[in-house]
Formats: C-alpha cells, sequence, structure tokens
C-alpha cells in the first residue's frame, strides 16, 4: 500500500494533475448535484429531457430566467449542461469500464496461454482494428437505431481491442518474471497466478491509458450526438447542443457573434471535461514512467 | 616531462529537488604517459563521474563547481585546463586525443547505423586532413586508369580531383561547403567516406575481429557481446588518441571475454603508447592491469598508490576492508560493516570514519588532505600519515 | 531472404484478417431486414420497385452461409448496392468522391506528420524550456478540443468576420463554374493540382482558401498527439548510452540530436502513423460535414443519418480495406529503417 501512498504524494506535487483533479472533482459535484443545481420542473417525467419554453427555434440570450440562454427551439441551455454532465460521466465511465472487463479478460487470455488462443484472439483484434472507429461506430448505429445507448454498445464494440492488446503486451512481458514461475512452482493454479501476481503489475499502464481514454470516449459520443445519431433531439448532451447551435453560428447580419453561447458553452463543458482527464492520465504516465523504465 | 592529466581540487555538486548532492569534492590525481591508472571504489562512488567531467560531460543538474584539470596533448607544448576550454575546443578534443569506452556495449552503439558506419564517423570528425589526402590520392590513381569506360567518367574524376586538391589546400573552402549542400553533387565527395570505411575496417582488424570487411557492415544487434566490446574498442582508439577512459568495460560480459579484453586493450595501449584511465570495482582486474591505482570511497580520494605497493602495503583503513572483503578460499569474507553515506547528507570531517576501525577526535572533526607517505604511496588519513 | 519471407508472411496474415472484415460487415448487415437488405443488390433505380425480385435472386431468406456467398460474389463484381443519398451506385460515389476527401488528407497529412515530428524534437532538446512547456500545453489542449467544436468555432468566426475570405465547400460558384467546363480538364479530380497542371490560377487560388479552414480543423488533434509521441520518444532515446558515447565522440549536439537521435525517435513515431491514417478518416467525417465540404466523409454522414445503408457499410467496408494495406506498408517501411526487423540472427 505504501506504493500507492507514494503515487498520491507524486500526484499531488504536479501542478497540471492537480488541475487536472480539480476539474473532475468540479463536474463530478455537478453530476452528483444534478437534481439541486437543476431541478426539473413539476411533472416532468424524464429528467434528462431538456424543459422547453415555448416552440420558437430562435435561440434566446441568457437572461434572468435562462442563465445561460436557450438554444434552438428553445431548451434551457443551463439544465442542458448540468444534466449533460451526468450523461456525459455515465457514457465514459459505463463505457470505460466494459472495455477494460472486456480487455482484461480476453487480453489476460490471450497473454498468458498463448499458442492458438492467442493467435484468435489477436486475429479478431485485428479485424476490429482495422476499421477506422467513428466508421465502424456509425455503422452499428445506424444498424441497431441511433440514441445514446446504442453509442455506448458502438463505443464499447469499437474500442475494447486496443485494451485487450495492451494487457496482452503486459502479460507477455510479466509472464516471464522470476516470481510467477516461483508461483507455479509452488503449485499455484494458473487463475491464482493471473489474477494475484501478473494482473496487479501489468495493470498499471492499462490504467494510464483508460484515464487518458475516457476524454476521448466523451469526445466520440458527443461527435456522434452531433452528427445525429446519438442523443435524440431534446436530450441533455453536450454534442447533443452543439447540434443545435449548428444553424445559428452565423449569427444575424452585423453581429455574428449573436447566438455565441449556443456553441460555446455546450463546448467549453466538453473541453474542459476532456482536458481535465487528459492532465491526469498525462500525470499518471508521468508518474509510471520510471517505473515502466525500470521493467 | 612525464605527465598526462593532472587533476586538482576537482568539486561536482547536482542540485536536485531534494537537495545538494556532493559527488565529488577535491579530487586530486594525476596521471602519466603511457601508463594505465586504476580508479577503484564501490557502486556510486564517483568514479564515472570523474570520467565524465574530464570530458565535460557532467549531464544537468550537475555542475564542475571548481578545480582544473591540466591535460598535455603533447610532449612539446604546454599543459591545457580542460575546464577553461571552450565547446568546440573541448569537442575536438574528445574522440581523439580522450576517448571513452563505456560500460556497456550494446548500449554505446546506436542500433540503426551500422559498426562500420559509427567507427568512421570518429575519423570522419577528427581526421579530415589526412582523408582529403587519402581521396586524393585515390581520385589521382583512378585518372590514370585507362580503358573505355576511363574515358568517359574522366570529367567526373577531373572534377572529384579538383575537388579534393581544393579541400587538401583549404579544408574549410567555401567550394566544398557549397557541394556538400546539394544533393546530387555531393556524391563527388564520395571518397572521403570510402577512405574513412577502409581505415574503420583497418581498425577492426586491429581489434581481431575476423572478416572484418562483413562486420563492418552489421548492425550491433547482429554481433555476440564480446564482438561489440572490440567494435566500442576500435572506435575509441581509431582516431590514435593519447588518453583512454576506459569505464568498466568489462563488467558486463562473460569472464573469458573479459580476459581478450584485457588482453586487447593491454595491447592496443603499448601499440599506440596511450595512456589509460581503468575504472572498476574489481580489485582483482586493476591488480591486472594497472600500474598505479587510486581508491576512491564517497566522492574522495582515499589512497594512490604504484599497484604492487598498493596491494602489499594498504594504508587507508577502506582500502584494507576492501582487501579483505575479496573472498579467499578456505577463509570468511568481511563484509565493512555500515553502509555508504547518503551523498546529501555526508558525515563531517573523514567521509570514512563511521565505518572506521581506528577512527579518533580529529577524523569526526576534519576532512584529512592527502599526503604522501612514502615515495609514490599517498594517503588521505589522519591516523596514517602520522600527524 | 529473412526481408522476404518477412514480406510473405505479412502477406499471408492479410488474408484472414480481409475474411474477418468481410465477416464484420456482413455480420452487422444480418441486423438488418430482408427488404432493408436487398438495397444491397440494388445496381438501378428502377429495381426499387420490385423488391421481392431481388429477395428471391440473391436468395435473402436462404441460410446464412449462401447469403455471404452471394453477397461477396457481389462484392467482388464491384457491386456495393445503390446509395439513395446520392442517386448513384455506392461504387461509383465512393470513386467521385474520393478526390475531394484525397486532396484534403494530400494537405493534412504531411502537416501533421512533419509538424509534428519537428516540435516535438524541438521540444524534447528543449526539454523544461518555455518551448517545451508552449508545445505540451499546446498538445494537451489540441487533445482535449473537439474536431466540431473547433470546426464550428472557426466557421463562426471566418463566416462572421471575414467573410468570403475562407469560405466552406470546396469551391465557390464562379470557380466551380470554370471546373466543371470544358476548357478545364479534370486529370486528377484534386482542384488544387488540376489547376496547377491547367494553368489556372484562379481555380487553384479558390480552392485553397477552401482548403484552409478544413486543413486546419483536420490538422490541429493529430499533430497534437504526434507532437508528444515524438517528444517522448526523442527524450527516451536521448537518455540512451548511445548519445553519451556520440557526445564522448566529439560530435556537437545538433549533429547528437538529429542524426543519432532522432532516428531512434521515429521508430515508434512511424508504427502510430498507420493509426494517423484512421485518425484523418475519422476526423474527416466530421470536418466535411461542418464545412460542407463534399467528400467521402460528407457523404458516410449524409448516408448515415438517412440511414442509407448500403453506402454506410460500403463506406466501412471501403475503409477498412485500405486501412489494412496502409498499415502493411507502413510496417514494411518500419521494417526498413529498423535493421533489428529486417534482419534477424547473430554472428559469432
Amino acid at each position: 500500500m505504501t506504493e500507492l501512498r507514494l503515487w498520491l504524494h507524486q500526484l499531488r506535487k504536479n501542478p497540471l494533475s492537480v488541475i487536472g483533479v480539480t476539474l473532475i472533482l468540479i463536474f463530478a459535484i455537478i453530476a452528483i448535484f444534478a437534481p439541486i443545481l437543476a431541478p426539473p420542473p413539476e411533472g416532468h417525467i424524464d429528467p434528462y429531457q431538456i424543459p422547453r419554453d415555448g416552440y420558437s427555434p430562435v435561440p434566446q440570450p441568457p437572461s434572468e430566467e435562462h442563465i445561460l440562454g436557450t438554444t434552438q427551439g428553445q431548451y434551457d441551455i443551463y439544465y442542458g449542461v448540468i444534466w449533460g454532465t451526468r450523461s456525459a460521466f455515465q457514457v465514459g465511465l459505463i463505457v470505460m469500464g466494459a472495455i477494460l472487463v472486456i480487455g482484461i479478460f480476453l487480453g489476460s487470455i490471450a497473454g498468458y496461454f498463448g499458442g492458438i488462443v492467442d493467435e484468435i484472439i489477436m486475429r479478431v483484434t485485428d479485424v476490429f482494428l482495422a476499421f477506422p472507429a467513428l466508421i465502424l461506430a456509425m455503422a452499428i448505429v445506424v444498424a441497431l437505431g441511433p440514441s445514446l445507448n446504442t453509442v455506448i454498445i458502438a463505443l464499447i464494440i469499437v474500442s475494447w481491442p486496443v485494451y485487450a492488446r495492451l494487457i496482452r503486451g503486459d502479460i507477455l512481458a510479466t509472464r516471464e518474471e522470476d516470481y510467477v514461475e516461483a508461483a507455479r512452482g509452488l503449485g499455484a493454479s494458473n487463475f491464482r497466478i493471473i489474477t494475484r501476481h501478473v494482473l496487479p503489475n501489468s495493470i498499471y499502464s492499462a490504467l494510464v491509458m483508460a484515464s487518458l481514454d475516457i476524454g476521448a470516449i466523451v469526445l466520440a459520443a458527443a461527435a456522434l450526438s452531433f452528427l445525429g445519431l446519438g442523443a435524440p433531439e431534446g436530450y441533455a448532451d453536450w454534442g447533443q447542443l452543439i447540434q443545435f447551435s449548428r444553424n445559428w453560428i452565423v449569427g444575424i447580419p452585423g453581429n455574428p457573434l449573436a447566438y455565441w453561447y449556443t456553441v460555446i458553452i455546450p463546448g467549453l463543458f466538453i473541453l474542459f471535461f476532456v482536458l481535465g482527464w487528459n492532465l491526469l492520465g498525462d500525470a499518471f504516465r508521468d508518474i509510471l514512467d520510471p517505473r515502466l523504465a525500470k521493467r | 616531462m612525464n605527465e598526462l592529466l593532472k587533476i586538482r581540487g576537482l568539486t561536482v555538486r547536482f542540485y536536485t529537488y531534494d537537495g545538494v548532492v556532493r559527488a565529488l569534492e577535491d579530487v586530486n590525481l594525476d596521471i602519466n604517459q603511457q601508463e594505465t591508472f586504476g580508479l577503484v571504489g564501490e557502486t556510486g562512488c564517483g568514479k564515472t563521474l570523474t570520467a565524465l567531467a574530464i570530458l565535460r560531460l557532467v549531464p544537468p543538474p550537475g555542475k564542475i563547481e571548481c578545480g582544473s584539470i591540466h591535460f598535455y596533448p603533447d610532449s612539446k607544448n604546454g599543459p591545457v585546463d580542460l575546464l577553461s576550454l571552450s565547446e568546440k575546443e573541448i569537442r575536438a578534443i574528445r574522440g581523439s586525443q580522450i576517448s571513452t569506452v563505456f560500460q556497456e556495449p550494446s548500449a554505446a552503439l546506436n542500433p540503426v547505423y551500422t559498426i562500420g558506419d559509427q567507427i568512421a564517423e570518429a575519423i570522419l570528425l577528427h581526421q579530415r586532413q589526412e582523408l582529403n589526402h587519402k581521396a586524393l590520392e585515390a581520385a589521382r590513381m583512378s585518372l590514370m586508369k585507362t580503358g573505355l569506360v576511363a574515358k568517359l567518367v574522366k570529367p567526373v574524376r577531373l572534377a572529384e580531383k579538383n575537388l579534393y586538391q581544393r579541400l587538401v589546400h583549404n579544408e574549410h573552402s567555401v567550394w566544398s561547403r557549397i557541394v556538400g549542400r546539394i544533393p546530387v553533387l555531393r556524391r563527388l565527395l564520395w571518397r572521403i567516406r570510402d577512405e574513412a570505411g577502409k581505415i574503420a575496417i583497418q581498425m577492426l582488424k586491429e581489434v581481431e575481429i575476423p572478416d572484418p570487411e562483413r562486420v563492418a557492415r552489421y548492425y550491433p544487434h547482429q554481433l555476440s557481446g564480446g564482438m561489440k566490446q572490440r567494435s566500442v574498442i576500435a572506435m575509441a582508439l581509431v582516431c590514435s588518441t593519447r588518453f583512454l577512459i576506459a569505464d568498466e568495460p568489462t563488467t558486463a560480459l562473460d569472464v573469458t571475454i573479459q580476459a581478450q579484453s584485457l588482453e586487447l586493450i593491454r595491447r592496443l595501449k603499448t601499440e599506440f603508447e596511450s595512456s589509460v584511465l581503468y575504472i572498476t570495482h574489481d580489485l582483482a582486474v586493476a591488480a591486472e592491469i594497472c600500474d598505479r591505482v587510486g581508491v576512491m570511497y564517497a566522492g574522495s580520494i582515499c589512497e594512490i598508490a604504484r599497484v604492487d605497493d598498493l596491494y602489499a602495503n594498504p594504508l587507508h583503513p577502506y582500502t584494507k576492508a576492501l582487501m579483505a572483503a575479496v573472498p579467499k578460499p578456505g577463509e570468511e569474507p568481511r563484509a565493512i560493516g555500515g553502509v555508504v553515506p547518503d551523498p546529501i547528507k555526508l558525515p563531517p570531517g573523514c567521509r570514512f570514519h563511521p565505518r572506521c576501525d581506528i577512527a579518533t577526535e580529529i577524523c569526526r572533526e576534519q576532512s584529512p588532505t592527502m599526503r604522501e607517505v612514502t615515495p609514490g604511496h599517498f594517503v588521505a588519513c589522519h591516523i596514517c600519515q602520522g600527524g | 531472404m529473412e526481408f522476404r519471407a518477412y514480406i510473405i508472411r505479412r502477406l499471408l496474415l492479410l488474408i484472414p484478417v480481409l475474411f474477418g472484415v468481410s465477416l464484420l460487415i456482413f455480420g452487422i448487415l444480418q441486423l438488418f431486414s430482408p427488404v432493408e437488405r436487398a438495397f444491397l443488390y440494388v445496381t438501378d433505380p428502377k429495381q426499387f420497385g420490385n423488391i421481392a425480385a431481388i429477395i428471391e435472386k440473391y436468395g435473402l431468406d436462404q441460410p446464412v452461409w449462401v447469403q455471404y456467398g452471394t453477397w461477396i460474389n457481389q462484392v467482388f463484381h464491384g457491386n456495393l448496392g445503390w446509395s439513395k443519398v446520392v442517386s448513384q451506385p455506392v461504387t461509383d460515389a465512393i470513386i467521385n468522391f474520393l478526390p475531394a476527401t484525397l486532396e484534403l488528407a494530400l494537405f493534412a497529412t504531411p502537416l501533421i506528420i512533419f509538424g509534428g515530428i519537428f516540435l516535438g524534437s524541438k521540444a524534447a532538446a528543449h526539454k523544461d524550456k518555455t518551448i517545451d512547456h508552449a508545445t505540451r500545453f499546446g498538445a494537451i489542449l489540441g487533445w482535449s478540443l473537439p474536431t466540431f467544436w473547433l470546426g464550428l468555432m472557426l466557421l463562426m468566426v471566418f463566416y462572421g468576420f471575414f467573410s468570403g475570405l475562407l469560405p466552406p465547400e470546396r469551391l465557390s460558384i464562379g470557380a466551380s463554374i470554370v471546373v466543371h467546363s470544358d476548357a478545364f480538364t479534370r486529370y486528377t479530380g484534386l482542384n488544387t493540382i488540376d489547376a496547377i497542371l491547367n494553368g489556372n490560377a484562379q481555380v487553384l487560388g479558390d480552392s485553397l482558401r477552401h482548403l484552409v479552414l478544413p486543413v486546419i480543423t483536420l490538422t490541429v488533434v493529430n499533430l497534437a498527439l504526434i507532437m508528444r509521441l515524438m517528444r517522448s520518444s526523442m527524450l527516451e532515446s536521448l537518455g540512451k548510452g548511445y548519445i553519451l558515447t556520440a557526445r564522448a565522440k566529439g560530435l556537437d549536439e545538433n549533429t547528437v540530436v538529429n542524426k543519432h537521435a532522432r532516428r531512434n525517435a521515429l521508430i515508434p513515431v512511424l508504427t502510430v502513423s498507420g493509426f494517423i491514417f484512421a485518425a484523418i478518416v475519422n476526423g474527416v467525417v466530421i470536418t466535411e460535414t461542418i464545412f460542407n465540404y463534399k467528400g467521402l466523409g460528407w457523404w458516410a454522414w449524409q448516408s448515415a443519418v438517412n440511414l442509407d445503408i448500403p453506402s454506410v457499410l460500403g463506406f466501412a467496408l471501403f475503409n477498412a480495406v485500405l486501412f489494412v494495406f496502409t498499415n502493411l506498408a507502413v510496417d514494411l517501411y518500419y521494417s526498413r529503417i529498423d535493421p533489428r526487423v529486417r534482419l534477424g540472427g547473430r554472428m559469432q
């Protein structure tokens, strides 16, 4: 456990990681306290549906009633970005969790047992990796019908191969280490060896990648929503909000930035969210590097 | 004038987040012409750092605080203080007058270039004029060839010859610089690389590598450890260096290869009339190959003497303890009690006193200076100096 | 000898991968109903009137492996179905939209790769100094930016303030007329190259202006990635033993960094460059959508939103095959640079 303590200590010393953690904590608080920060109005069934104040397509600037303004169709932007934080975390954590589980499972099997099992799993990952991620995700979403859930499924399908490969590589490296031989010599079963000895050491680089990737996953989900393939209209999702703003970036003649709030506010939320995870992942990598180098 | 290198008062400190590391403190050392000087000590005592300081390659956050390193390049001219030279001047010395062989031969060779290329690089850097002359000769010879083909390429050969002539006349002639930049014309200068390659192959032969023409075209990963070591030695000595610094060159090798490498170094040293600074932690190797030996502990020199003198009559407590620690058949090895001090929080006075059997009051307070106890035998110890 | 064996081995490995790719596409295809699947076999809009006949003809109610056979057969004959979004056979659509996207990629790729390598090396060589911090900050920022947001912002600014300077789409109306006229020969379909070949400055200038913003959008995110990779790779390379040896030989710092460190540092960067191709394809969909730039990405987006299945699947298949071959090319080039891969074995 002192290793963990050392890790946290180094994390604290690095200013960029402090910023990253702060950002993520802020977003986490927003997400947790969403019902308080932006309470759904009376009789509202689905809190993720942004409440509409009228049906006019023209966005309204920030005012007393709508702190951050409204976007096309009079959806409240403030509400949208607050609850959008929740959906962002949902997407990010669910997808990342699933990927890690699948990736670790398949990667461990491939790495530890080697031989034909390894070959088969590697070919399968090759096939998935042959597709540019967004394209494959698009195809899957189209096939299953666009919605946030299909986006999650598509992203899981598209991203697990990278992690399987990563874990496999790490396991291949640790497999030959002496302490694994020792454990085997003492009669430990394969399962025990994998879970107790091999995995804990290989998992570090996967964690680094995971923290960096949550940002990428949220970006990809936002991109799919932006393209109209993700969250349905009016759903509290950052990408969706930006899709709304697309028609309004030209502004009014004479005031090109008239509707700046429709595009800049949701965009900033995405930017800082992803930035926070990237900074954190970067700091992880810097800390882990000397250890990786020693291996 | 027998001296080659005179180090006086060399102090190197590292400025790290955790504090100031006093890596080398007031190091004084003399190396003479054509002698092999061994620098012995535990890992981390500063031996390699001394070598780096001579080359002015101390990595940041290290800084050479003070001191002087006087180097006598040849018997005619006076000494140069290496620490006061400009970047350009010290670069001219590195690789040609002072060469280095570092610890791990695999690490020392760049994996993406051939052996021949890497050796030739040193030649191209330091022996341009010789190469120019040789190239000119070769160009002249090619001009004298007869036959149809020769007649066809004659204008090209003439251009080459003129170019080389200019180079011989003025090493940095404008023409050569212009031609050197233009890709197609640059090929006219191919003979220079060619000659460098030939010298490289010759050097590989010197270090007893079989089939040198073929090996020169190999990449480092295709050679065994021993061959790589020879190549590194070839690379260091190819410019007829006066002073070779060998930093634990055999540590990473098998014992048999070790013996061969030592033999090679010994032979080459005589042939090229070089001096060698041989850094090692292995007392046996030092005894084998060195003329004089210096013992280092925690950044300072404890004792310097001729090799037989040192082994027969070690004076400093640390040296005595080192020798006792070497396992001999039938005897129990005796470890030295205590641990190497933290370089940031060094003990006051003599650095060795916490582990010394005969330490007294003065050892705890004052740092001892080096004094000549018997002719040629220097010790830094309050007790052994007799006051 | 070794090298040839290596090439053959890699080529053989292609087959199962391509097979797997086709299986995956086919699998996704099976998620649709027979009627929808029938669209993949349509070559002529008139056939839409008689879907039942198509189902019959291509056995779309037959067992799965039979269907796979028919489908693969069609694919090899170049029939990927009909794209209702652009009213052309899918294969034609791919061929027609390819030049536009190629042009975009042509400008973006060197910027990304060379820019990234250059900035990454500089940052590594001057570690912890201003330029290092600046590039690192820029890299993290660039990597966190949503591409589509960047594109929108650029569009907003340039459309709003510098109207007409860097407009969306491929060509303005005037230049478009010129390009489609008889006086202008379209050799490649890439407007810039064609303009040069035709000696037409107006079209050249116009198409370049339209390219600026999309290229920037496409480049920023990927440049950040390459830059960071190059930096860490260089730092690792600079810490190696042969660098100390090179310095001890008397080489000047420039040569040490550029000749010795860089070549080794490039190796991991090269492996990634195959993935850069994928990243560009991903980015192209978004970029073309935002700027209404009618290339493959734009077509893919239109197809996806309109649930035009043949187009989406055809596009995915095309990309996968292209990607597999690009990776092969990268691998072969990589083995040329790193002699350890090319020549195994030791000599005693």
